[in-house]
């Protein structure tokens, strides 16, 4: 009797995949379909988040011309190539590989698709379809430094680490040569997490610094809210980064650097469907409008904030340059002479502590 | 100098109470779940559920009282769904934990996207009279907030009440010798779903604790694998209360000691002090099974056996 | 009555037939969930069935996903059937990669025969160390396997981070998180020109070796008498505790496997993000296979599939990635459900008394003695 049923069932079942395949849909193709793979959930409020930000602008901005496929999560590892095939079988011709160990796919996959342009985050491929693009978060760092070491009393400060990646390193050092302009007696002290995104070992690793008697913080971890909300309800000060999240922390919000893709991602589509764009390195700092400063805290007091902003506009019109030399790690080794500016590839292979971070960087 | 290492002990210490407090939640619902021979290893699953159950209703109702009301009632649901599975459906019960925490990741992760960046009242310390103003005690385990002050009374409770009462001896019996218990007039299919879903709620007490007391908001993934720690230190406290909490603030207070360390500037690779807390868990467990190596087993022996009542 | 031979087949057949059914619903219950969000099941379910199984690249890239699967997963098997939980394949998985990468960067090879053969042991002996470390407190001390593999898997996770962050550091590439590219000779095999490697190969021959050695040999029944009931083989003399190490050792050495091949055809290097967790999907597939190797082949599979073909969920239908951990923890909700039904057809011409004998084998090693 059972049995009876079951092939009664099988047979709808197959029945109903014979109807299936018969509705392929067919839509008309916009001019251009891009793809963006991020490697954490999009609902960190920080780095992921800024990039689906970034899409939605896109969107609204090039609607009709544009469309997009998004996928978050995507780990670095095989995934990453099967999603982008699979983009590419949808028809995308663009596609934004927004983290650093994406590289590697992109490299495979580019080479099996010549016709296809891809954008690659903080890392360089002497390729003809693959561009390379940097959110130069440094600058905002630095202009967070100032405004933190301005405002610390006990010239101790503290930062919340990820991993040790150059990206990382650009943001902790541009911070501390930043509280260091303005006040060379304060001392940086970094606990790293070893994760992008783990919201209670964050905030453990911020209660951790704060007990060692720092009163600024500031982080580099993907989300952005729970140290932002501990060092608020620990009366301690906080300077964000990548997304504006200042009304978490209406009390001890200092700045902090904010990133808006938009534009950026509105003129690399733009290149493309104009059939005039060019693999180089795009760089997203404060000059091209990518980089914003996040608004001030209510604490930060008027002297400070017009300081802030007419460094920001040094730096806009490049009369400021974050890492110019002299610059000594934290060992004493010079790494960049007097007078050097460096260029992208050497701010790419950053791997040291600026002075002024208490510690050195492990390596071993 | 005396002073300086006095304090840091002391702020380890502190770190080692509140990193415990989650994961020893969902440690002591597990002992009660496993002692009544049901596996639960869905903890993951269940600990995310609640977390984002508090801060949903935390942040609709502006209640934090029914928040956490809420995540124990959701885990409770989630333990009655397991028990379903594994009770009346045999279903084995590691698959089942698995895609409990495989579902309750996706689950939360959905429904948490409209919760992100919603302000919320958080679980904020408070301190209890003359206790908390005992020197070294007072900042270690009465400086913290009343979830943390609840488990200090959890645990004995808990083991008092698994071997000294009624209600503990016929848990352990369901869980060690089911066909017994039922012939002795125990309903052993009620017990199992009752341990589960009790099980389950503290989890969900643990995973709203994250997110309230902790990360003062939702964060999708907030457990982060606390769950399956929490299913590992069940085996490392041998279903005791008292072992479990050991355990926990072993674990917690290495994830505090490797951060205050990295704090006051060792000079070690962060990937080898983030290997503390696991590598000082088994090394700890090892020494403590070798010195107790006579003792009778303590696992409930039916433990993930399916009850078939009558033969 | 009906012959031996018959029944296993029939058996077979109803557990393939039965677990369709158990994902049909699972789909059936999911697709509530699209209809509430405004999505259309049907095209959904069409998306992922293409997305998995629709054309070659994606059956290729469904073999691609599976293999580190089956290969973990037949690591818990080999365990299992000793009675032996191991959690820790995730771990064994990072240590294979390990062994091979300092093969591939440290020998002057410059020929695959050469590299390849040196890279699997490599490979195999550091994930047999791996898992040897906790069988060894396991039989020596007693210490739950279980336990101490699972704690074990963040050690290796970690480990391989120092390495990639220290020692291991590319020397050109110097800070970003991996190790220099291997060497051409290091690179596994591909098959039919796609990223099929021959991992699946080596899962398919243990597989296959395991299915006939376990029911053939004298090894395979005492080890099946130490799965079933470790006190009677103790007192039947068997060398228990040996058994149960040297299973660990090999078990570790299959997952290892999983490892080299992933560093050795897809990556190309070691990195961090070598595995999103194809160890516990392993153990997963393991259980849901119920620990026959063959079985484990077929059902990852099909959590191939279920994991490439997810992406049209987020692709297409543009719904978020945690939908993907929806759908997948309802279908193996379904499946599990679904085997309690399985059994009674099954045994519904034998006595019920075989079904007690059959659970017996399933539960976790912490349980000793009789129900």
């Amino acid at each position: 009797m059972k049995n009876k049923l079951m092939i009664v069932l099988l047979g709808v079942f197959f029945l109903g995949f014979g109807l299936l395949s018969s509705q392929a849909a067919t839509n008309s193709l916009p001019a251009l379909k891009v793809g963006f793979l991020c490697v954490g959930p999009v609902s960190d409020m920080g780095w992921n988040y800024t990039e689906q930000q970034g899409k939605v602008y896109l969107e609204k901005t090039l609607a009709g011309k544009v469309e997009t496929v998004f996928a978050e999560s995507v780990h670095e590892s095989a995934e990453a190539e099967r999603v982008m095939e699979k983009m590419i079988a949808q028809g995308c011709k663009l596609i934004f590989a927004a983290s650093y160990g994406y590289l590697e796919p992109v490299l495979r996959v580019s080479a099996r698709h010549p016709d296809v342009t891809f954008m690659q985050l903080s890392r360089f491929a002497d390729k003809n379809n693959i561009g390379t693009y940097f959110g130069l978060t440094g600058e905002g760092f630095y202009l967070a430094g100032v405004t933190a070491g301005r405002m610390t009393k006990t010239n101790k400060l503290g930062f919340v680490g990820s991993h040790p990646v150059p990206s990382t390193l650009w943001a902790i050092n541009a911070y501390t040569l930043g509280v260091h302009s303005v006040n060379p007696k304060a001392k940086v002290k970094v606990v790293w997490t070893e994760t992008w995104i783990d919201p209670v070992l964050e905030v453990e690793a911020a209660k951790g610094l704060i007990d060692t008697g720092i009163d600024t913080l500031a982080f580099d971890q993907s989300d952005s809210l729970p140290i932002v909300k501990a060092a608020e309800s620990k009366g301690i000060k906080v300077s964000g980064c990548y997304a504006d999240v200042h009304q978490f922390a209406p009390k001890q919000w200092l700045t902090g650097p904010n990133l808006n893709w938009g534009p950026f991602y509105v003129k690399t589509c733009q290149a493309v469907m104009d059939h005039n764009w060019k693999n180089g390195v795009c760089i997203c700092d404060m000059g091209s409008g990518v980089l914003e400063l996040a608004p001030f805290g209510a604490s930060v007091p008027e002297p400070v904030r017009k300081e802030v902003l007419a460094l920001k506009e040094k730096i806009k019109s490049g009369k400021l340059v974050i890492f110019a030399g002299p610059i000594k790690d934290s060992q004493g080794a010079e790494r960049l002479s007097a007078g050097q500016k460096p260029d992208i590839q050497w701010i790419s292979k950053m791997n040291f502590f600026v002075q002024g971070i208490d510690g050195n960087l492990p390596k071993n | 100098m005396n002073i300086e290492i006095g304090e840091f002990l002391i702020a380890v210490s502190a770190g080692m109470v509140r990193s415990a407090t989650p994961v020893l939640y969902a440690t002591l619902g597990e002992i009660i779940t496993e002692r009544s021979g049901i596996l639960n290893v869905g903890l993951e699953g269940i600990m995310l559920v609640g977390a984002f159950t508090g801060v949903a209703v935390t942040y609709n109702i502006h209640s934090i009282v029914l928040g956490l009301l809420a995540a124990m009632l959701v885990g409770l649901l989630m333990g009655l769904f397991h028990a379903l599975l594994c009770v009346h459906f045999n279903a084995n019960q590691v698959g089942t934990g698995i895609a409990m925490s495989i579902f309750g990741t996706g689950l939360s992760a959905y429904l948490g996207m409209d919760y992100v960046g919603k302000q919320i009242n958080a679980l904020g310390a408070c301190k209890i009279p003359v206790l908390s103003d005992l020197p070294v005690i007072g900042p270690i385990f009465f400086s913290h907030d009343v979830l943390v002050y609840l488990t200090y009374l959890l645990v004995p409770l808990m083991a008092f009440i698994i071997n000294r009462t009624r209600i503990g001896l016929t848990l352990r019996a369901v869980g060690e010798e089911p066909r017994a218990a039922a012939a002795a007039g125990v309903n052993v299919v009620q017990t199992r779903y009752l341990a589960t879903a009790i099980g389950a709620a503290l989890a969900g007490l643990g995973g709203a604790y994250l997110s309230l007391a902790y990360a003062q908001g939702w964060s999708e993934n907030i457990a982060a694998g606390r769950g399956w720690i929490a299913v590992g230190l069940v085996l490392f406290a041998s279903w005791s209360p008292f072992r479990a909490l050991i355990g926990a603030y072993l674990f917690g207070g290495a994830i505090s000691l490797q951060l205050r360390l990295q704090a006051a500037g060792l000079d070690v690779s962060p990937y080898l002090l983030g290997m503390l807390p696991y590598v000082l868990v088994i090394v700890v467990l090892s020494i403590s099974t070798w010195r107790r190596k006579n003792a009778p087993s303590s696992v409930p022996t039916a433990l993930g056996l399916p009850y078939i009542p009558q033969v | 009555m009906l012959s031996g031979h018959w029944q296993k087949l029939r058996r077979a057949g109803l557990y393939a037939l039965g677990s369709l059914f158990a994902v049909i619903l699972a789909f059936a219950i999911t697709a509530v969930f699209l209809l509430l969000v405004g999505r259309d099941p049907v095209a959904v379910y069409t998306g992922i069935y293409q997305g998995a199984f629709g054309d070659s690249f994606s059956l290729s890239e469904t073999l691609v996903a599976a293999t580190p699967i089956m290969l973990c997963g037949l690591g818990v098997a080999i365990a299992q059937w000793l009675g032996m939980m191991n959690v820790g394949v995730e771990g064994q998985l990072y240590l294979g990669a390990i062994g091979a990468t300092y093969v591939a960067l440290h020998c002057p090879f410059s020929q695959s025969w050469q590299m390849l053969p040196l890279m699997l042991v490599a490979a195999a002996v550091c994930g047999a160390f791996w898992s040897f470390i906790p069988g060894l407190l396991k039989v020596t001390i007693g210490v739950s396997e279980v336990i101490s593999t699972l704690l074990m898997n963040y050690v290796a996770l970690l480990l391989v981070e120092f390495l990639i962050h220290g020692p291991w550091e590319d020397p050109n590439n110097v800070s970003w998180p991996q190790t220099a590219a291997f060497p051409a000779c290091a690179e596994l095999p591909h098959l039919f020109g796609t990223r099929v490697h021959l991992g699946i190969v080596f899962a398919i021959i243990i597989a296959l070796l395991f299915a006939f050695l376990l029911p053939t040999t004298k090894i395979g029944f005492i080890s099946r008498v130490i799965g079933s009931n470790p006190d009677a083989a103790e007192y039947a003399h068997y060398k228990v505790k040996r058994y149960q190490l040297w299973a660990m050792i090999i078990s570790g050495a299959v997952a290892a496997l999983a490892g080299f091949s992933q560093v050795s055809a897809i990556e190309g290097r070691l990195r961090s993000g070598l595995s999103p967790g194809y160890g516990y999907t392993g153990f997963l597939a393991c259980w849901l296979a119920r620990h026959n190797p063959i079985a484990v082949i077929i059902v990852s599979l099909l959590i191939g599939g279920l994991l490439s073909g997810a992406d049209s969920l987020q692709l297409s239908a543009k719904l978020p990635f945690a939908t993907v951990n929806i759908l997948q923890g309802m279908i193996f909700f379904c499946l599990l459900a679904s085997e309690q039904f399985i059994n009674r057809l099954a045994n519904s011409h034998i006595v019920v008394k075989d079904l007690k004998i059959e659970n017996k084998k399933d539960p976790p090693s912490t349980v000793r003695g009789e129900a």
